[in-house]
């Protein structure tokens, strides 16, 4: 109580003396212009008013010399209350600083200094700024010189203090300076305990500051919006996540307004449908943002009363476009995965070793394995669908995963499914070590590889089919008297078979030239190779080219080649394969085949020429029938003329039958000479009816001298044959003739000769003589038609050879058809003339 | 002369046959053809013919043979002999069988009217005889 009325009176006498010292002068009065007059008028106002105010200010101060009376009087009556006041100040719960004005703590109460840990005696003395820290030190010198400044005018702050043992201790604190008892100014100092307000405040805003930041963190927003009032309170993340300035005024609008058209009208019916009946919700939504990117928006909102009894919505929204996307891209992803797997007939899985079971089984391992999705399998079920071979197998792979302790590995088994159909499959694990160190899962992929295998044995088979086939033609190729050959795209030789060699041709020596280099008839035959490299450069096949060459022994070869073109991929020319051969026996053959025809031939003409001076009698016949007649008919014809009355009628009819006569005549001589004639065969179509007419015309009188009967039996309208017309005379005439000699020693029967044609049904005109004679002996019908063979003393034994090769020569074949006494049949067929039979 | 006398051609070639026919019709005789000795031996004129003119080869049966049948059978008409293919051989076989003639074709008309004429004159004489 003693300071406080300490207090008082310094508060007073400041007054008091500031009045004494600055009351004006009474008067001063002088008027030199006139114009001084309203300042004398201003001045004497202000002197009445100032009087007045003079007046009132001495009133005072005898008030106050009153009470400084009254005060000297209670001096006694003060020291007790001053000692009151000491002891409540010093017992008070609240810490008391009084410090001077450098700052030294001239007086603190027990409290205080217990607060800090301190006895009073240990502070008082010493700067009060070693209770702060030091960081805080300015700005509590500040704050004295604050107070100092403003003396009795009180100051407040809160400022964390240390204790004696380092802890802090908040404080606030209320200071004055005011004038001791000694006139010196102190600073009183009042300080509150608030470390447990400040402690909360702390918590607080590190409570919101986490808030704000998980908010953050969490891309979560919070709200609350009291319907009644339209209050609306949006926390930052909000702002953020709707992308509204923090100080704008948020409203349930704006979230429609930034709501996605498409959603709009969803979350409308969604608040429309929570307010009035006030209760809890929880959509998603989608926000178009200024930017044209899309948020998507999960909110929770719970409906509370608040303590006026309003209904408040209070709600978190949460920004959950990355996990939209990343489940939608999850979604994508498994759904590729899972594509991928059926795609690629591989199931993911992974197996606990433990508790014999799928921990995880992807769709197409269920169906790898034909499990319905989800269905729950056991280990009888799994394994009843594995191949009884390979089961065993099968259950020791966690063994061996375990004690291998991880690591990938491979193994191959068979699913037998319920409907008996059979997949193979390839499977790669790896093993997964717990934390334990031991094996606890495998995890891995079932492919299916039952394609794969089938078409695997496929191909091996068909490889194996391959090589066989490769094999077979390589024997075949080296077996062959052929040669196989390759050339490059400059036809030059590349490869040549090696058993080559047996022709003469050392492949060595043949590779990397061109055939025209081998050939030793390019400079003979220029207008066959200017063919065939025309062939070549037009990248034809070509087939049966003849070309000669010489061996490595110098003997002259003709080779027959055929090639074809081969190709790369791309078409690509690459050169010609093919095939060779050594013809030089077949050409030589032929040369011997042509000399033979060519001296068959000259004896064919010679046996013609022969046949013909056998045929004299016959051919003198021939001619001298119609020369006796024409000579008779001429003479009778003379004879009618010559009668008393010619009769010129018998005379013209007798001229006429001359001329029909001479024809004859030369008809006869134009066939001999046709059979004379030494020409050039001429195919034509023929009738072989009409060449045995012509034959049996040249025959009769042989016939007829050997006393034979003819008889024929030729078959009507025959297709016609391509042939010698001549030829073809010569061969019937010789067959005729020789069945006519078979004959000769016949005397016990008549002798007959039959000739028949025919058709078969072959394509062929047939043609038969047959004679009655002695036949053919068994040994001889292998030698009759040899050259030279002859059972005649006469013959020159070239007749039947020379019929054979005429007949041949037509495409035809001579035989015996009957060579048994009596007598023997001699046949040939020939073919019908393509035109006629096509 | 009371009968003209009957001339019988036997010849397997028709021309043949035909152009003698035409010409000893010409000269006057009346004359009969056989296309073969066959033929003759079975016509009812083989008893009045004054004169035969064969050909030596015929099939089944020749001039040569002809004659040795009709010989064998009382026949003695003369024969003339013709043929295409003379034969020394042939030629002396029907001399010295009793041909009056062995003419080759192609023979002169007259040839063949004078031996004819012969041919008639001894079966004339023959027949008066």
């Amino acid at each position: 109580m003693g300071s406080l009325i300490a207090s008082a009176m310094l508060f007073v006498f400041p007054f008091a003396v500031s009045a004494y010292f600055f009351a004006p002068p009474p008067f001063n009065l002088r008027m030199d212009d006139p114009q001084t007059l309203p300042v004398i008028v201003a001045f004497v106002v202000v002197s009445i008013v100032g009087t007045h105010l003079i007046e009132k200010v001495r009133r005072e101060r005898n008030v106050a010399l009153e009470a400084a009376a009254r005060l000297r009087r209670g001096a006694a009556g003060l020291r007790d209350r001053e000692k009151q006041w000491r002891e409540i100040f010093e017992h008070s719960p609240v810490m008391h600083f009084i410090v001077n004005t450098t700052g030294m703590v001239l007086n603190v109460n027990t409290f205080g200094a217990t607060q800090l840990g301190y006895a009073p005696s240990e502070l008082v003395g010493h700067s009060v700024l070693n209770v702060f820290l030091e960081d805080d030190r300015p700005f509590v010198r500040e704050r004295v010189s604050l107070c100092i400044e403003t003396v009795g005018q009180s100051h407040t702050w809160e400022i964390q203090k240390i204790r004696k043992d380092g802890s802090v201790l908040w404080v606030r604190e209320s200071a004055k300076a005011m004038l001791g008892a000694d006139d010196k100014l102190v600073v009183l100092i009042a300080c509150e305990d608030i470390t447990e307000r400040k402690r909360t405040e702390t918590a607080l805003r590190r409570s919101e500051a986490h808030l704000a930041q998980a908010q953050e963190l969490s891309r979560t927003g919070s709200f609350g919006w009291n319907v009644a009032t339209g209050e609306v309170h949006w926390s930052k993340e909000t702002f953020r996540i709707f992308q509204y300035d923090p100080s704008t005024q948020p409203t349930p609008q704006l979230v429609v307004d930034r709501t996605h058209p498409e959603d709009r009208a969803d979350v409308r019916e969604t608040i429309e449908r929570a307010v009035p009946n006030e209760e809890d919700f929880e959509h998603e939504y989608r926000l178009l943002m200024p930017d044209g990117s899309v948020k998507h928006l999960h909110a929770v909102v719970r409906a509370t009363r608040n303590a006026f009894g309003d209904i408040e919505f209070i709600g978190a929204v949460t920004d959950i476009t990355a996990a939209k996307q990343a489940e939608q891209q999850l979604r994508r992803s498994e759904a590729y995965l899972a594509e991928a797997q059926h795609l690629s007939h591989t199931g993911s899985w992974s197996w606990d070793v433990h508790r014999l079971e799928f921990v995880y089984r992807s769709a197409e391992t269920d169906r790898l394995f034909g499990f319905e999705p989800g269905q729950a399998v056991s280990i009888e079920t799994i394994r009843s669908r594995i191949h009884p071979d390979d089961l065993p197998r099968l259950q020791d792979v966690p063994r061996q995963a375990i004690i291998r302790n991880g690591g990938h590995f491979e193994y191959d088994f068979r699913i037998l499914l319920p409907d008996g159909a059979m997949r193979r499959i390839h499977s790669v694990a790896h093993a997964v070590v717990g934390s334990d160190g031991n094996v606890s899962e495998l995890i891995g992929t079932h492919m299916d590889v039952t394609e794969q295998h089938a078409a695997r044995e496929r191909l091996e088979r068909a490889l194996a089919a391959l090589r066989e086939s490769e094999q077979r033609f390589r024997d075949y190729a080296e077996t062959a008297s052929d040669w196989l050959w390759e050339t490059g795209p400059d036809h030059r030789v590349t490869l040549l078979s090696e058993h080559t060699s047996a022709a003469g041709l050392p492949a060595s020596e043949v590779v990397g030239l061109l055939r025209w280099e081998i050939a030793r008839d390019f400079d003979a035959e220029p207008e066959k190779w200017h063919q065939h490299r025309a062939t070549l450069d037009a990248r034809l096949p070509f087939r049966d080219f003849i070309y000669r060459t010489l061996t490595q022994m110098g003997s002259p070869i003709y080779v027959r080649t055929s090639g074809r073109p081969f190709f790369d991929a791309d078409n690509n020319f690459l050169g010609y394969r093919g095939v060779s051969t050594d013809i030089t026996a077949t050409i030589r053959a032929d040369q011997a085949e042509r000399e033979l025809r060519k001296a068959q031939a000259e004896l064919a003409h010679v046996t013609r020429v022969t046949t013909l001076g056998e045929l004299t009698t016959s051919i003198a016949h021939e001619i001298n029938q119609p020369l006796a007649a024409i000579v008779t008919n001429g003479e009778a014809c003379l004879g009618w003329l010559g009668r008393e009355t010619p009769d010129l009628s018998a005379a013209r009819r007798s001229v006429e039958w001359i001329i029909e006569d001479g024809i004859r005549a030369s008809e006869v001589i134009r066939r001999i000479r046709a059979l004379a004639k030494k020409g050039e065969i001429e195919m034509v179509p023929l009738d072989i009816n009409d060449i045995v007419q012509e034959v049996i015309a040249l025959v009769t009188r042989e016939l007829v001298g050997h006393q034979v009967k003819l008889r024929t039996e030729l078959a009507p309208a025959l297709p016609l044959i391509l042939g010698d017309r001549v030829q073809l005379q010569q061969v019937i005439t010789n067959l005729v003739m020789n069945g006519i000699e078979a004959m000769q020693m016949v005397r016990d029967r008549p002798r007959e000769l039959m000739i028949q044609s025919s058709r078969d049904d072959m394509g062929h005109v047939h043609l038969a003589v047959t004679d009655c004679g002695i036949g053919i002996t068994e040994d001889d019908a292998d030698r009759v038609f040899n050259p030279f063979f002859t059972t005649k003393s006469s013959g020159l034994g070239m007749g039947l050879s020379i019929c054979r090769s005429i007949v041949e020569a037509h495409g035809g074949s001579l035989s015996i058809a009957r060579k048994q006494e009596p007598g023997a049949t001699f046949q040939f067929v020939l073919p019908f003339h393509k035109e006629v039979v096509s | 002369m009371s009968t003209p006398p009957l001339i019988a051609i036997v010849d397997d070639d028709g021309s043949v046959r035909a152009a003698i026919n035409n010409l000893l019709k010409s000269h006057g005789y009346i004359v009969h053809t056989f296309v073969s000795a066959e033929e003759f031996l079975r016509s009812p004129h083989l008893n009045g013919t004054s004169c035969v003119i064969a050909d030596v080869q015929m099939s089944i049966m020749g001039g040569l043979d002809l004659l040795a049948h009709m010989r064998d059978h009382g026949y003695g008409a003369p024969f003339i002999f013709i043929t295409a293919f003379p034969d020394d051989r042939v030629r002396v076989r029907a001399l010295s069988a009793g041909a009056i003639c062995f003419l080759a074709k192609p023979f002169a008309g007259q040839h063949l009217i004078r031996c004819l004429d012969t041919a008639l004159d001894k079966h004339r004489g023959g027949a008066s005889a």
